[in-house]
């Protein structure tokens, strides 16, 4: 394990499960676009066929909101993915700290700040869809 | 390794040094201290990297099995078992996050400045705040789940008793 550790590299791991991650979120963000598309499309067709109104709206409704709730399971893949790459920034800011110098660059700052922006954002987008789905 | 640095900083302390004997010797211990520290924490932050990233990547990849399981239920049971399934999903992260707020706190003991520290400080404070937010909201759906369940028993034995 000593002689294997200078090696193995914890960011190279951590981006590729990061990268797998991303790759699940898209899916299900595409699977639920397309199963909205197809069973919009299909109650369309039926309300246009029939003249129950009431039932097309309550079906239309429920399509809403479990498109809405694959959105938010595509969010929380992310959330996860957020998880891992926080592991990423403090093995990096320790791994400069103990290597060069003691300073972290503004660069390192800079895309911190921009990755706190980003979990923000997400959270807001979080929030405001769950707010929907209530509704 | 580690024997071989330890003996070697030994005899530096015996044969050289220009201080006071307590100073040496303290600083011998602090040397010594310092070469056994760093790599264990090395080695027990890397092993808890790693297992956290492993209970999230495997609690995401039970999850998009569990997610193209229900793609042929109707639409409403869909619904519920997205949530089921990322409850499922905030439980994997929920333990990975302690485990990484755990490497955390091990990781202050290699830290020198105070400028890494702070970093440090804000990222162990974020996590906390997340894993806090998800704890709630596992509680909060287990009370609906529950809730759920009791109008389903009552409307059952309504049913039963007409």
């Amino acid at each position: 394990m000593s002689l294997l550790l200078p090696y193995i590299n914890i960011e190279d791991i951590i981006f590729t499960i990061t990268l797998v991650i991303d790759i699940i979120a898209i899916s299900v963000i595409a699977v639920s676009v397309i199963q909205t598309i197809y069973y919009l499309l299909i109650y369309n067709f039926k309300s246009l066929l029939s003249s129950a109104k009431t039932t097309s709206i309550s079906n239309s409704t429920n399509i809403q909101r479990n498109f809405i709730t694959g959105l938010i399971l595509a969010l929380e893949f992310e959330a996860a993915n957020t998880v891992l790459k926080m592991g990423v920034y403090t093995s990096l800011a320790i791994e400069k700290s103990s290597s060069s110098s003691s300073i972290l660059s503004d660069n390192f700052i800079n895309n911190f700040i921009i990755f706190v922006m980003v979990i923000s954002i997400r959270i807001a987008i979080k929030q405001s869809l769950r707010f929907k789905k209530g509704k | 390794m580690d024997g071989i640095v330890i003996v070697a900083i030994a005899q530096e302390g015996i044969v050289g040094g220009g201080g006071t004997g307590t100073e040496n010797q303290s600083h011998l211990i602090s040397e010594v201290t310092e070469s056994l520290l760093v790599p264990y924490v090395n080695y027990l932050t890397f092993g808890i990297d790693i297992a956290a990233g492993l209970i999230i990547g495997l609690s995401a990849i039970f999850a998009l099995i569990a997610f193209f399981k229900i793609l042929i239920k109707p639409i409403k049971e869909q619904t519920q078992s997205k949530e089921t399934i990322r409850l499922n999903l905030t439980r994997g992260m929920l333990l990975a996050l302690d485990f990484e707020i755990g490497s955390d706190i091990l990781k202050t003991i290699l830290i020198p400045s105070i400028r890494e520290l702070t970093l440090l400080a804000v990222i162990v404070g974020i996590r906390i705040v997340l894993s806090w937010s998800l704890s709630k909201e596992i509680g909060r759906h287990s009370t609906v789940i529950e809730e759920n369940k009791q109008m389903e028993n009552t409307s059952s034995s309504t049913n039963q008793n007409t």
